[in-house]
């Protein structure tokens, strides 16, 4: 398979803290990888550093062999609309707008007319069986409906690769399983490449492949299914 | 080329569907953004029109002017002549006016407003006084008014809708000495601007600039925490950075927008208010209310500049990355030296323009001296806060919260308060500036403490004028009334004191003063205030008369008697003489008839009486008593009335403001609220560090706009040569309607923070 997102040599500290020292991993099309380790080791700055949201200090980040650090912001944006999709642990919702609007927010960035972008968001939130919140707002759903619209909102661009930093961490595991399996559903369908952060190794029984993070180095543990 | 247009318009599209997205929170928002940005083009439009109004009443009472222009008295053919003579009456503490008219002939010239001229015996008076006629108030002044009215005064013979004015018809022979006019109305001039009065109306316009961009500034970054979330949210999903700024610009961009359309709403609706309801004694007309177009265009671009603006430098200074701000750096300490900058600046400047050390202060100089001050303002009073705050330990546990919070999240009150104690300072300023040049139209620098009851008036012939004694004598609240005749000559060259000459027969001299013996042909004198005797030897020549046809002059004669002063001579008059008939003989051109009253103590209602037994076309003259002001020279008071007002009102707008932040921050802080009182703090101690935490900026910015408002007003009176005043009333009023707003946002967020401490507040996205 293709080598889509290449990490190699990744180093980053905040301040004093180095919260990468030495990080390397790959995404392949389509797969899916898990990304384990203790809390505090690193997960999330890698997670952010593949996805050209945080620039690492040291080492390198290509994208189909162009280098995310070389790119000017607004190439980097243009990425994260139309190559990358993101589902976070909460917040990721903008809290004044729709369930609808938000799924339809990255059509319209990319330039869709707002008819059209709510036409194809609602067909997302059906999928993820959401269709019937669209005009709630953040506040009014329970936290599992809106993960859920967090990976309508993910997957309505068609993502080549789907970020999710513990998408399922604020939820009960039923909830949590519910809606990981949608998730991983809807991806499989598009063929998005997958990069999960999670703590739970019964979630990370799922996935291709397994990189294990530790004081900020990695660990690439190759599953054989 | 049309899709990254249309891109654009669609980033712009989304901003504005963002500013009014999000439930209550954001429309409460927006209404007081709203309100906010209204009110502020509402005044700035206001101000814009101080010289329509100011043109407007000039002309209007330009255009009613008789007979005063260069060529009025030339016969015009076709129109007959138009004698006049203005004349004044008071009552209830209002001086107004109008003119007796006589119309000598069919076709006198148009007086403005009148239909028909007024025969004698007829009036035409103003609608506001002949509602105050008809009204109870008016019973007393209605004897006054005993012609018959026949017409009512149209709107373009009156300088405003609530204006007392009339033009009563009389006989010739009432209007001695007058010639005759062809013409009325005073040809329009370029107005005289008094330049105090243009600095102030620039000030005025900047202080009421400030709120708007207090507003904007103040609500871009209300919610400042919320959205950055937002455009957090945003860059996460691939909005670049060209996006976020083109949405907060439409963002801001509604709010503004709104806001004009509001303001425009509430100029229109306030300017017909103007009509119908006499605002603080001012009297304008709604339609001369015309903001400059020039001034109007500057308004509506500039508030969707300002509003646009600031919110893109706040984004500059929030960095909007796709993980938000929670993870952002440390924010480095305010600076102060660069804070201070405008405001050592300013004060450089109106120090300069110092009276003698400036030779002539340049308006210009101290307006922007004032500006700078007042923009410097806002600037510092973040860092006086912060340096505050971050100094403050101990203290209560609502006091350690409300301090910490501030310290954490203080921007978006800490700059409502600093706009608002520019608004206060301006407005200190302005009031200082008016009342000063208010004294300069009413003339207070005599207070009169002896002879306020002496009054005086004059009538047409000796023997009307010893009718009215009579009849003023038997009056209630007249203590005594005598006529007497007054020659006027000029004064023999030797004398330095004026000496006046006072003709009557004996029994009106004995009114006067005592006299023993008194036959006709006797001559008196009577000394000055301090008993001196004037230098007269016998034979000095008055000259009455230089009249081509002959001079004519009268010699004092060989005896004359020394007697006492007249109780009725003001003491201002100097020495003089006492004249029977005859010793002064026949042809005596120039004489003044008139009638002295000694008046009881005060009594308003004798008073009137007194004026309407003397008849509107003769004024009651009081020797020491300010004459009250005319309604049309009140602008200064009506002015200055109308800041107190208004910062009043900008004050409550700025209160608002307050409470949004205040409710805002009940509202993103619901989580920990909920969190801190289910670990067992008390509601009280919540509530108090609400207080604590308005009241601390409010009181320092109170603080603040005090001195600088005060500091401002005496920089600016020391470059003009008037003395200096406060109007210690109104500061605290503005002090007191500063701390009450505190209270009220405060108790107001208090039910919110009481829900957000249920349950309900744990529950969050
Ligand atoms: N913006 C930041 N500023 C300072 N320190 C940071 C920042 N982001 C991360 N860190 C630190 O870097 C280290 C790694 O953080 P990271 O969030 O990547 O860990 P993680 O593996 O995702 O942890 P968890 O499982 O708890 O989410 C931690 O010590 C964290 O405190
Ligand atoms: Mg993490």
């Amino acid at each position: 398979m293709t080598e889509l997102l290449v990490a190699k040599g990744l180093a980053k500290a905040f301040g004093p803290t180095n919260a990468l020292v030495d990080a390397s991993m790959s995404v392949r099309a389509g797969e899916l990888v898990a990304v384990m380790g203790p809390s505090g080791s690193g997960k999330s700055t890698l997670l952010h550093c593949l996805a050209g949201i945080l620039k690492p200090d040291a080492g390198s980040v290509t994208y189909r062999d162009a280098e995310l650090s070389a790119m000017p912001d607004s190439e980097r944006s243009a990425l994260r609309r139309n190559d990358f999709g993101f589902v976070f642990q909460f917040g990721q919702l903008v809290p004044e707008l729709t369930f609808l609007e938000n799924v339809a927010l990255p059509l319209r960035l990319g330039g869709m007319r707002r008819a059209e972008a709510e036409r194809s968001a609602k067909v997302w939130m059906d999928l993820l069986e959401v269709g019937d919140i669209a005009s709630k707002r953040p506040g009014e759903a329970s936290g599992g409906q809106g993960q859920r619209v967090a990976v309508a909102r993910a997957l309505a661009t068609e993502p080549k690769v789907l970020f999710a930093d513990e998408p399922t961490g604020a939820l009960d595991s039923l909830n949590g399983e519910r809606v990981l399996r949608l998730l991983f559903d809807a991806a499989r369908q598009t063929g998005a490449a997958v990069v999960l952060v999670t703590h739970e190794p019964r979630v990370a029984a799922y996935a291709d492949r397994e990189v294990v993070v530790r004081d900020g180095r990695t660990q690439d543990v190759e599953l054989v299914a | 080329m049309t899709d990254a247009l249309r891109r654009w318009f669609g980033d712009l599209s989304l901003g504005v569907r963002l500013a009014a997205a999000g439930g209550r929170g954001s429309a409460v928002r927006l209404a007081w953004i709203t309100i906010g940005i209204g009110l502020g083009v509402a005044a700035l439009l206001t101000a814009a029109s101080a010289g329509s109004v100011l043109d407007s009443h000039e002309q209007r009472t330009r255009a009613r002017i008789i007979g005063a222009a260069p060529d009025a008295d030339r016969p015009v053919p076709g129109v007959s002549p138009l004698y006049s003579s203005a004349v004044f009456t008071e009552f209830a503490g209002r001086r107004f006016g109008g003119e007796m008219l006589f119309a000598d002939g069919a076709t006198p010239p148009k007086v403005p407003g009148v239909e028909v001229l007024p025969k004698p015996g007829e009036i035409v008076l103003s609608p506001a006084l002949r509602d105050l006629l008809a009204s109870p108030e008016g019973t007393l002044l209605l004897p006054r008014f005993p012609q018959r009215v026949t017409g009512i005064l149209g709107d373009e013979g009156l300088s405003g809708p609530w204006e007392l004015h009339f033009y009563v018809g009389v006989e010739r022979a009432e209007l001695p000495g007058t010639s005759p006019a062809y013409s009325v109305g005073v040809p329009p001039e370029r107005l005289y601007f008094d330049p105090l009065l243009s600095s102030l109306v620039v000030i005025a316009s900047v202080v009421l600039l400030i709120p708007v961009v207090v507003f904007v500034a103040g609500t871009a970054r209300l919610s400042a925490s919320a959205r950055d979330r937002r455009l957090a949210a945003l860059r996460l999903i691939g909005a670049d950075a060209g996006q976020v700024r083109r949405i907060v610009a439409g963002e801001s961009l509604a709010g503004a927008l709104v806001g004009l359309v509001a303001g425009v709403v509430f100029f229109v609706v306030g300017r017909d208010l103007v009509d119908s309801v006499s605002l603080f004694g001012m009297s304008i007309y709604g339609k001369d209310i015309r903001p400059s177009p020039a001034l109007a265009l500057l308004v509506f671009l500039v508030v969707p500049v300002i509003a646009v603006g600031t919110a893109l430098v706040a984004l500059r200074r929030t960095l909007i990355e796709p993980l938000g701000v929670s993870r952002g750096a440390r924010r480095a300490p305010r600076r102060l030296w660069w804070r201070l900058l405008p405001i050592l600046a300013g004060v450089a400047l109106l120090a300069g323009q110092h009276r003698g050390m400036a030779s002539q202060p340049q308006t210009a100089l101290v307006v922007i001296g004032v500006v700078l001050v007042l923009v410097g303002l806002p600037m510092v009073l973040p860092w006086l806060l912060e340096r505050c705050v971050r100094r403050s330990r101990g203290g209560p546990l609502s006091w350690q919260l409300a301090m910490r919070r501030m310290g954490a999240h203080g921007g978006a009150s800490w700059r409502i308060v600093g706009g608002f104690a520019a608004l206060l300072a301006g407005g200190i300023a302005v009031q200082a500036l008016l009342l000063t040049s208010d004294s300069i139209h009413r003339d207070e620098s005599w207070t009169p403490t002896a002879d306020r009851d002496l009054a005086w008036t004059t009538t047409a012939d000796s023997e009307s004028a010893r009718r009215l004694a009579e009849r003023l004598r038997t009056m209630p609240g007249v203590r005594r009334a005598v006529s007497y005749d007054v020659v006027h000559a000029q004064q023999p060259p030797h004398l330095n004191g004026p000496v006046e000459l006072i003709v009557a027969p004996c029994p009106a001299l004995r009114e006067l003063t005592p006299i023993q013996n008194c036959a006709e042909g006797d001559v008196f004198s009577f000394p000055e205030p301090n008993g001196e005797i004037a230098d007269l030897p016998p034979g000095t020549e008055f000259v009455l008369s230089t009249a081509p046809e002959g001079r004519l002059s009268w010699r004092q004669p060989e005896r004359v008697r020394p007697i006492a002063r007249p109780a009725f001579h003001a003491p201002w008059s100097g020495a003089g003489l006492l004249i029977t008939p005859a010793a002064v003989g026949q042809g005596v051109p120039q004489l003044q008839h008139l009638v002295a009253v000694r008046l009881g103590e005060d009594d308003p209602l004798a008073l009137e009486a007194i004026r309407n037994e003397i008849g509107l076309t003769r004024p009651l003259s009081f020797s020491a008593r300010a004459t009250p002001v005319s309604d049309s020279e009140r602008t200064y008071t009506a002015i200055r009335r109308l800041v107190t007002v208004g910062s009043v009102a900008a004050l409550a707008v700025a209160a608002g403001g307050l409470l949004v932040v205040a409710f805002e921050h009940v509202r993103h802080r619901r989580r920990q609220f909920a969190v801190l009182s289910a670990t067992g703090v008390p509601y009280s101690t919540l509530a108090w560090s609400v207080l604590w935490q308005n009241a601390v900026p409010v009181v320092l910015g109170t603080g603040a706009a005090l001195a600088c408002g005060l500091g401002l007003a005496t920089l600016v009176l020391n470059t003009t040569p008037t003395p200096q005043r406060y109007d210690w009333e109104a500061i605290g009023l503005t002090g007191a309607a500063a701390v009450l707003a505190v209270l009220l946002a405060t108790v107001m967020t208090l039910p919110q923070l009481r829900r957000a401490m249920r349950s309900e507040g744990l529950r969050t996205e």
